[in-house]
């Protein structure tokens, strides 16, 4: 019992983090058909994108285990890993199912470009929030310390 | 153990133990110790020494291969508690559990570096980086916040 919990609670979390990415994915994608004026969306292509960002989600929570303790330089490696590998799964799944048949190359390349900015957008941003988080400890254990001598 | 209450009026008002024994061992250095924790200060040993210490000067407290050691700036002390009686005992005086096999003593903490992985880096006043496991991180931050609440 206690294990199918646990594997509720692991699909869970893998269908919310395939759901993020699928939605950021999905509406790139209409946006640019829009652009390009055209007004529907094969189902097929939601699917394996679905199915795509379902496998990312899986990988990603297999490479970098919520469970385990990473030094510094593993999880850098594992979280670049995580990137470099979505990336191929992406760009894969994308020429195998013909998402971008029809479309000119700059759709499928503004796809991939949005995908890389994205990694690169969380890392510049768990970068900034560690430096405040490192601030803001730093200015609570200084009270800490203050509140604990008097 | 034999464990015998000698109650009258005509004894002092502050209480006094005495242990009677053919030699101090370690059951003698466990009581002796439980009774230094009631005085907020720890016992150490070093060989044959007994020490006791003031918790201002303890950096951490670490359990190696069942034994734990207290560890001050100038030396390292082998003690006869367990780290959660050394946790709940002087967790008021800023000491902190931070993984399964160590305490700290968060006033002798320089400076916190938040880490990639929920995990925060404390630079000890000797130099010393402690990691603060994921798993104590959150109490950790209570921690610090409750007292700045005060």
């Amino acid at each position: 019992m206690i294990k199918m919990i646990k594997y509720f609670n692991w699909e869970l979390k893998n269908e919310f983090i395939a759901g993020a990415y699928f939605s950021v994915i999905l509406l790139t994608y209409c946006i640019i058909k829009l652009i390009l004026g055209i007004k529907n969306v094969d189902i097929l292509v939601v699917f394996e994108m679905f199915l795509t960002t379902y496998i990312l989600s899986i990988l990603q929570r297999l490479i970098l285990n919520e469970e385990k303790e990473y030094s510094e330089k593993a999880f850098i490696f594992r979280a670049s890993f995580i990137s470099v590998i979505s990336v191929i799964v992406t760009v894969v799944a994308s020429v195998l199912g013909e998402w971008f048949d029809g479309m000119p190359l700059w759709a499928a390349i503004t796809i991939y470009a949005i995908l890389i900015i994205s990694f690169l957008t969380v890392w510049v941003i768990l970068k900034l929030g560690k430096k405040y988080d490192t601030e803001r400890l730093n200015e609570q254990l200084i009270n800490y310390k203050k509140n604990n001598k008097s | 153990m034999k464990i015998n209450i000698d109650k009258s009026d005509t004894y002092e008002l502050e209480p006094e133990i005495v242990i009677r024994c053919r030699e101090v061992d370690e059951k003698v250095h466990k009581i002796l110790s439980l009774l230094d924790m009631q005085k907020k200060k720890l016992l150490g040993f070093t060989e044959q020494t007994e020490h006791v210490i003031e918790p201002d000067e303890v950096l951490y407290c670490e359990s190696v291969d069942g034994l734990v050691f207290i560890y001050t700036i100038n030396q390292v002390y082998k003690s006869s508690y367990t780290l959660n009686e050394i946790d709940n005992g002087f967790s008021e005086t800023g000491f902190f559990r931070c993984s399964k096999s160590m305490v700290l003593n968060i006033n002798s903490i320089k400076s916190l570096k938040s880490e990639l992985g929920n995990r925060i880096d404390a630079l000890l006043s000797n130099g010393e980086h402690i990691i603060i496991s994921r798993h104590y991180v959150k109490q950790f931050r209570i921690v610090l916040k409750e007292v700045r609440s005060l």
